[in-house]
């Protein structure tokens, strides 16, 4: 599905990547963990296209085409999706228009014919009850004013409306409260199949007891420094990262 | 060619002023005439005078007669202190460094303003300041007008690379006073440097005040003016900062007090004239009587002047059936990566504020002063030196108390 | 890289035509060009009008001579220069059509491009127009329909033969000949526009909706629309304008008077789409129109404008809220490219009590465009318990635009509340960035994003309206983020 291969990126000067390598296949869910400012968030900008930053080496494979040559509307017409960890507010814009917007582009840049409105209304019904979005919500503008957790809820609902191949999540249980991390996780997992992925970036490991990862990564310092299963997660819940700092220091 | 015109207001201003003991040069005497030839008092015509009226200055009667403040007053305890008496530096003060008050000549820069002419030919004092240290000091200029006379200070503020300093300008006159106060200020701000100006006028009831700074900010420089017009029967303060360098903060703050037929009006322009600075504009007031207000900002942000930050904001409110406020925040932006935002509002207090705070058992009185007091103290929040603002903070209970 | 970079888009865009620049080839009848007093008595002749009405031209020329051009919006332009405008041009035969088979095949193509075939509206919206071409209204639909509730909607001239007595009532009530250089000039030579009356107490079933085009070429257009709405009736009124594409700037200066009695409401929306000019600033309408509404006890009246073209505009529909309670709004959106310039805005006058305005101004700038709001809230003495709320926000799309907002705010009254409040930043990158990760391409993430931005200007046009000024606004910022 998706190969990056020793990605070396900046911003401003200042190298947040160093050398990251992790390669994720169809039907897998990979969590990475790691310490605030560690680089996960810039991960998964990269992933999805934003322009700040610069690529100074490696490589990254995703579907078969060369990602980093793609513009980000491309990659997400490819089936990549990104989960913000902060849901930007476009006031005026109907999430309905919104999505129906994306959507239609997407169809369109696979050369598919317009969703009728009919279809694309009770694909809106069905899927916000995925993710218990109440259907108002829909109606309203992308984001403005909804709670932290909305928020949340609103870009796993996104995600079940564009079915994406790579789904990268950052940070979604950020925010939410016990139900809606449920909820969310329930809709994370309704969506998982044989031909899609998903890469959960999280700071707790409360997440992966919903959604149980195949492999755990441990983001520190522009690296990928430690994988392993979801033991990881609460082997890091209960030490923290500073063994695993030390560990790498040594190393 | 334009025409000479044949007898204007400023020539009948003119014939009772005496022209300037000090030495002007030639070059500078004739730019000002000629400004002051071609030009007459404006009026509403004119823009940036569109609701302020100076004819009255000719009812002024400069007699000379002696009116003693009751309560004179400096603000800063530990400041250096020269005090100019009815436009004139006061003899036997101790030299203070920094601080130059005699000239072989005057600087020849001005702008094309005819008060600003009328400032130059008639000056009654130049003082220059100067902050060469970065160990802030504060300078106090007190300007005490203890009979009717016209008043032309002239004022250098040079704040030297990379230095602070803290100039207070206090003016004041008895309540009976009617001069007129025309005072020019230039102020440079080096690189690194930090100024902060507080600005007090508290003159007569029947004084004219009419002041203009013209600020020049370097690069990475802060630049504070406070400005508190607390009484008189005309005051009106043109404040213009170019903002030359990168990375400048530039804070504008100021509070009024308006009561019976005063009228005030503040115009203020920053220019940002290039990229990367911040700028806060806070301007609050009280109108009462027949007062009025008058407030201009305006905020340019030139072409290039990239990420540019700036804030302006003005509240007012009018607690009378014959008083008025007139309010103009502008925005003029020729770059694209910037946020700037305005915003004024005008009204009376909140009945629904008074209300809760008689229901805990204040007056009514006390109730609508807590909340002018309130509304005034946002301003207040923003003068970092606590003299300046516990006078004023004094001078305001008393206005409502009165 | 793969991408489609903006340069390369604006490559495309440069040369994409004005939609409705195209020319009607119908034969036109004009009169000399320049302006003086014969001039004003032929076009009066031509247009068989009373003598009061000739006198009122007249007077207003008198008045015209002594006065200068305003120059205090920022805007600059080359003055129009007044001797070398036609001030009549009219479709040849275009006295009263008997029925649409009358009409010029060549015109009903126009209005077909334009999108406004008489047919297709009548139909689908049933909306009645009126169609001023060049100076001379041509084809007024709905008539009779109207006529049975006793709404009178027609051509100005028409109505200066039918209803001399409520033309001359009101005319120039409202927008005297004297208030400003445009004004007296429209008043002088004005040749045609739209009069609306809608009786007491009715609510007028449908839109009225008036299209203006400028046809022939070194003319002006000079209309004067004055829409009564008697006490309780309602209507709501639309107005759309083009013109062909021509390298010399076209003047249009018209007049629009409302006057909404006790009760009334009126709902005035414009889309104006004059030629812009092109790319590098060539031509172009010069659009100086005066607007303004009266309001008496209760009544209500709300312009709504979408301002797409133009190369120099200058228009500040206004309310003057005499009677108390009376409600005016202002929702506007300005968009200005490559070399536009628009000083646009609103006046609210507050002389009743418990009066009510509310001004929401959403201005984008593009290319080398300079976009200003300039508005006026003025509270009289006598004006308790106002109330006012203006919120105007700029959108910056390059860096070598400008925008521009300039409020006067005067009040006299303590009970008032005024509230203002403005904020000029760029599209947000962020807002950009997401629609992309969506799969959105960015030129059609600008135009959601801008639509969205517009979103509470657009909701207040009826809904036919709202789509062409979504496409509208889509189609005069293509290519425009630099
Ligand atoms: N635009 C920027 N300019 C400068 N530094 C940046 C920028 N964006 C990110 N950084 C820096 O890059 C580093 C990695 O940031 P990133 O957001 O990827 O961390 P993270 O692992 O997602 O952290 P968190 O767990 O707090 O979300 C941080 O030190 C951050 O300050
Ligand atoms: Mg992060």
């Amino acid at each position: 599905m998706i190969e990056i291969k020793n990605l070396h990126a900046n911003i401003e000067g200042k190298e947040i990547l160093k050398g990251l390598t992790l390669t994720v296949n169809a039907g897998e869910v990979h969590a990475i963990m790691g310490p605030n400012g560690a680089g996960k968030s810039t991960l998964a900008s990269i992933l999805a296209g934003r322009e700040e930053y610069e690529i100074t080496e490696g490589e990254v494979t995703f579907e078969g085409a060369d990602l980093l040559d793609l513009s980000t509307e491309e990659r997400a017409h490819l089936g990549l999706f990104l989960a913000f960890q902060y849901p930007v507010e476009i006031p005026g814009v109907s999430n309905v228009n919104f999505l129906r917007t994306a959507i239609n582009e997407t169809r369109e840049a696979k050369g598919e014919d317009p969703i009728s409105a009919k279809e694309f209304m009770a694909m809106v019904r069905e899927k916000s009850k995925i993710v218990e979005l109440d259907s108002k919500l829909a109606s309203r503008s992308v984001n403005e004013g909804f709670s932290g957790g909305e928020k949340k809820r609103n870009e796993i609902f996104q995600m079940a409306m564009l079915n994406p191949k790579l789904a990268v999540l950052d940070e979604t249980d950020s925010g939410l409260d016990i139900d809606a991390l449920r909820i969310v996780a329930n809709g994370v997992n309704t969506l998982k199949s044989a031909d899609n992925a998903s890469i959960v970036i999280t700071h707790y490991q409360r997440l992966l007891d919903y959604i149980v990862p195949d492999f755990v990564h441990v983001l520190h310092d522009g690296k990928i420094v430690k994988t392993g299963n979801k033991d990881l997660a609460l082997e890091l819940e209960e030490k923290g990262y500073d063994w695993i700092k030390e560990e790498t220091q040594v190393g | 060619m334009e025409e000479v015109l044949t007898q204007t207001k400023f020539d009948i201003l003119r014939t009772g002023l005496r022209p300037t003991a000090l030495n002007i040069s030639d070059a500078l005497k004739e730019k000002a005439n000629n400004v002051l030839n071609y030009s007459d008092f404006p009026t509403r015509k004119n823009e940036a005078w569109k609701y302020t009226n100076v004819n009255g200055l000719n009812k002024l009667v400069f007699d000379g007669k002696n009116i003693p403040i009751s309560e004179p007053f400096t603000i800063a305890n530990r400041s250096k202190k020269i005090h100019i008496t009815n436009g004139q530096v006061s003899e036997g003060q101790s030299a203070i460094p920094g601080v130059k008050t005699s000239w072989d000549v005057l600087p020849e820069f001005f702008t094309d303003d005819p008060f600003d002419a009328l400032n130059a030919l008639y000056c009654t004092s130049a003082i220059q300041v100067e902050f060469d240290d970065s160990e802030n000091e504060t300078i106090e200029l007190i300007f005490e007008n203890t009979a009717n006379s016209a008043i032309f200070p002239r004022l250098f503020i040079q704040c030297n690379k990379g230095a602070k300093g803290t100039v207070i300008l206090n003016f004041q006159g008895a309540e009976q006073n009617a001069s007129f106060i025309n005072v020019s200020t230039y102020v440079n701000v080096g690189e690194n440097a930090n100024l902060s100006i507080h600005k007090i006028q508290k003159n007569g009831a029947d004084t004219f005040d009419l002041q203009r700074e013209y600020v020049d900010q370097a690069a990475n420089s802060t630049f504070t003016m406070n400005t508190f017009p607390l009484s008189g029967r005309l005051t009106r303060n043109d404040l213009k900062i170019n903002v030359n360098g990168n990375n400048c903060e530039t804070f504008m703050n100021g509070a009024y007090t308006l009561k019976g037929k005063s009228h005030c009006d503040n115009h203020t322009t920053v220019d940002h004239k290039v990229a990367h600075c911040y700028s806060k504009e806070l301007y609050k007031g009280v109108i009462d009587d027949r007062a009025t207000n008058v407030f201009n900002g305006k905020v340019f942000v030139r072409k290039d002047a990239q990420k540019i930050n700036a804030f302006q904001s003005n509240a007012n409110i009018l607690l009378s059936d014959t008083g008025t406020v007139n309010s103009k925040p502008e925005l003029e932006i020729y770059a694209d990566d910037v946020k700037c935002s305005h915003g004024s509002t005008t009204g009376q207090l909140d009945d629904e504020a008074v209300f809760y705070l008689r229901s805990r058992g204040l007056s009514e009185k006390a109730a609508k002063e807590l909340l002018v007091k309130a509304f005034l103290g946002e301003v207040l929040e923003e003068v970092e030196n606590e003299e300046v603002k516990s006078y004023v903070e004094a001078q305001i209970e008393k206005h409502f108390s009165a | 890289m793969g991408q489609y970079t903006e340069n390369e888009l604006a490559k495309d865009l440069e040369n994409q035509d004005y939609k409705f620049g195209f020319v009607t080839d119908v034969e036109t009848e004009t009169i000399p060009v320049g302006l003086n007093e014969d001039i004003i008595r032929l076009i009066s002749s031509k247009k068989e009008e009373p003598a009061w009405l000739l006198d009122y031209r007249l007077n207003a020329y008198k008045t015209w001579l002594t006065m200068s051009e305003p120059d205090w919006a920022h805007v600059r332009y080359k003055k129009p220069e007044f001797q070398k405008i036609t001030y009549y041009a009219a479709p040849k035969q275009t006295k009263k059509y008997e029925s649409w088979d009358d009409v010029d095949p060549e015109m009903k193509e126009t209005m077909a491009k334009l999108g406004i075939s008489l047919e297709e509206q009548k139909r689908l919206t049933g909306v009645a127009v009126d169609f001023v071409m060049d100076s001379v209204s041509v084809a007024t639909s709905f008539k009779s329909k109207l006529k049975e509730l006793g709404i009178i909607f027609c051509s100005f001239s028409e109505a200066v033969q039918e209803y001399p007595e409520l033309v001359r009532e009101h005319m120039g009530t409202i927008i005297p000949h004297t208030d400003n250089f445009y004004a007296a000039l429209n008043a002088a030579v004005f040749t045609d526009g739209s009069f609306c009356y809608i009786p007491k107490g009715v609510r007028c079933p449908m839109e009225l909706s008036t299209y203006f085009r400028i046809n022939a070429g070194g003319t002006g257009q000079f209309e004067r629309t004055l829409v009564v709405a008697d006490e309780g009736a309602y209507v709501s009124y639309l107005e759309g304008c083009t013109a062909p594409q021509r390298d010399e700037n076209q003047l249009h200066a018209a007049v629009v008077e409302l006057k909404a009695l006790k009760d009334a409401e009126i709902k005035y929306s414009t889309v104006q789409n004059w030629y812009p000019g092109d790319k590098n600033g060539v031509g172009g309408v010069f659009n100086f129109v005066t607007k303004r509404g009266l309001c008496e006890t209760n009544a209500k009246i709300s312009w709504t404008q979408v301002e797409t073209g133009s190369a120099v505009t200058w228009k500040y529909p206004s309310c003057i809220l005499k009677g108390d309670h009376s409600v005016g709004e202002f929702y506007s959106v300005a968009v200005t490219n490559n070399h536009q310039q628009a000083d646009t805005g609103t006046k609210m006058i507050h002389l009743g009590k418990h009066t009510k305005s509310t001004i929401i101004s959403k201005g984008i700038s593009a290319g080398d465009s300079q976009n200003s709001y300039r508005g006026l809230v003025q509270i009289h003495k006598n004006a308790h318990k106002s109330r006012n709320f203006s919120q105007c926000d700029s959108l910056l799309m390059t860096d070598h635009c400008g925008a521009h907002t300039f409020p006067y705010i005067e009040c006299k009254n303590p009970s008032a509340q005024i509230e203002h409040e403005a904020t000029t930043s760029k599209i947000g990158e962020d807002q950009l960035f997401y629609c992309k990760q969506r799969g959105i391409s960015e030129e059609k993430a600008i135009s959601l994003i801008v639509n969205g931005y517009c979103k509470e200007v657009l909701n207040q046009l009826p809904m036919e309206f709202a789509v062409e000024a979504q496409k509208l606004l889509a189609i005069s910022l293509e290519g425009s983020v630099g």
